[in-house]
């Protein structure tokens, strides 16, 4: 608590978002870390992409309240538009890319992932790697905390099918995850 | 899936927020402030709320003063001689003494700390505010009273000293409105649980983790020779604020406590440690851990020292404009 500034805006608490530039301004100061980072770490750790998407968002949600839209909850709802733009350059990926082979390594079940050095920066660069479709349901699911089920809404795809691509992501995540050490 | 799954647990483990570039960060926010602009003119309410001249470059300012959410958003500088000067350059990691230093600003179990200083900002101009001071248990059930400052709108200006306190499971923190009323204030309360109540919590870190560095003796600008200590960002800060800004940190020789830190984005690295731009200078006139008896530990409590006092809510306006109405020539409570 010490030499916290006196704010009049809260992290937790924001109140309802509207054209009032000052309180634009602290909820830009609030958002604009956790969207960058949202993109940052979905994206392979690319600045350029995790910029552009953030650019994105924020004047999507701009354009919002110039239409007179008036969030009470703005982080959970920027994040919103932050998943929909996040999907998009998923889905425009996924038209280009080419899918990893699918010889898929012998893994060992104890292997331990967690214990090795620079972790985070290698799972940035492994989840890059996973194919997109795979990748979606592995960030929505694992990272965005949304259930099998409704991310097999929001893909169009049947739960079984959600679950096919969980399984292949995690083996494709992990075989790119060792990669990564050579 | 169980949260065993090593693979779930490295990807939960990349959810977490990063800084942009700076330059990223500000001509966005300029570009949306500029669409913002085009809807006010359709909206009287938020053309009533910008309707003071150079609004945009108010925000600007007021997202650029602050680097991150801690100790940092307050500091100050003593203007372009800065700091310190530099007199020797031994750059050496010298455990002996930050172990010293470590074993000072330890805090003894169940003790309050106290705290006060003196900030000081440069920007484009040069602002010391009012003394900050703060009381704070050290165990449960946490209480804490500060003297606080609340900035003003005009960032070349001091602040006005205010009081607040609270208790964190009460969720909810008081702020003195004089004459005798504790305004209850929601707002600040995730601000308090997200802050450490010890200046040097951090520094204490970093001594343990090796990010702290002796790197020789230095001249403050009031003529005390002191220690000065760099204390370079952790693996976790530079995850989220990339770049992420060393702090310095001079300390006395004889008592091993800091009495001055230096910190901000304007801050010429290397020898000197001297000021090009938007730099920070907290000057601590006192840090102590007092006895956790019923005195001291009263300190730390607003309504202890405000036992007459009434809670009420605030009225549902802007709770700094409320408050300012409470204190309207003040420089302390």
């Amino acid at each position: 608590m010490l030499a916290v500034p006196l704010m009049d805006v809260a992290v937790g608490e924001v109140e309802a978002l509207g054209l009032d530039p000052e309180k634009f301004g602290a909820f830009y100061e609030e958002a604009l870390p956790r969207i960058y980072g949202y993109f940052l770490h979905r994206c392979g750790g690319s600045k350029p992409v995790a910029e552009d998407l953030t650019q994105e968002t924020f004047l999507a949600s701009v354009s919002e309240l110039n239409k007179g839209r008036r969030p009470e909850t703005p982080i959970p709802w920027i994040y919103g538009i932050a998943r929909h733009k996040l999907l998009d350059h998923y889905r425009k990926q996924a038209r280009v890319e080419q899918p990893l082979a699918d010889a898929v390594l012998a893994l060992d079940a104890s292997v331990s992932l967690l214990q090795e050095d620079g972790g985070r920066e290698r799972a940035v660069a492994a989840l890059a790697a996973v194919p997109a479709s795979q990748r979606t349901a592995l960030v929505l699911c694992y990272l965005d905390g949304f259930t099998a089920a409704e991310v097999g809404g929001e893909l169009g795809k049947s739960t079984a099918a959600v679950h096919s691509l969980l399984e292949r992501g995690r083996e494709s995540f992990k075989r790119a995850y060792r990669e990564g050490e050579r | 899936m169980s949260s065993d799954d090593p693979v779930i647990r490295l990807l939960a483990d990349l959810d977490r927020p990063a800084r942009p570039r700076v330059e990223f960060r500000d001509s966005l926010l300029a570009r949306l402030l500029a669409q913002l602009e085009d809807g006010m003119g359709r909206e009287p309410a938020a053309q009533a709320s910008a309707r003071s001249t150079g609004w945009r470059a108010r925000v600007l300012r007021a997202v650029r003063r602050r680097p991150r959410r801690t100790i940092l958003a307050f500091a100050a500088v003593t203007g372009a001689a800065v700091a310190a000067l530099f007199v020797s350059s031994p750059w050496t990691t010298a455990p002996g003494f930050l172990e010293q230093v470590n074993a000072a600003i330890t805090p003894p179990a169940g003790s309050v700390l106290h705290v006060k200083l003196v900030m000081t900002e440069k920007r484009s101009c040069t602002v010391t505010q009012p003394p900050f001071e703060t009381w704070a248990e050290l165990s449960p059930p946490h209480k804490y009273r500060v003297i606080d400052i609340l900035a003003s709108t005009d960032l070349c200006k001091p602040g006005i000293s205010i009081e607040r306190g609270g208790e964190p499971a009460l969720r909810k923190a008081l702020v003195f409105l004089p004459p005798n009323t504790l305004a209850i204030s929601r707002r600040m309360y995730a601000w308090e649980l997200a802050a450490d109540p010890d200046p040097f919590g951090k520094l204490r870190q970093a001594i343990a983790d090796g990010t702290a560095h002796l790197e020789g003796r230095a001249a403050l600008d009031d003529g005390r020779t002191v220690e000065r200590v760099r204390q370079d960002c952790t693996e976790e800060q530079r995850a989220q604020f990339s770049p992420c800004d060393p702090i310095y940190v001079y300390v006395d020789p004889e008592t091993f406590l800091p009495v001055r830190t230096l910190s901000g984005p304007g801050i010429r690295p290397g020898r000197g440690g001297t000021c090009t731009a938007e730099c920070y200078v907290q000057d601590f006139q006192t840090y102590e851990y007092l006895p956790g008896t019923p005195a001291n530990r009263a300190l730390a409590d607003i309504r202890a020292q405000h036992p007459n006092a009434t809670e009420a809510e605030f009225s549902g306006g802007r709770e700094a404009d409320e408050i300012r109405e409470h204190y309207p020539d003040a420089t302390g409570p």
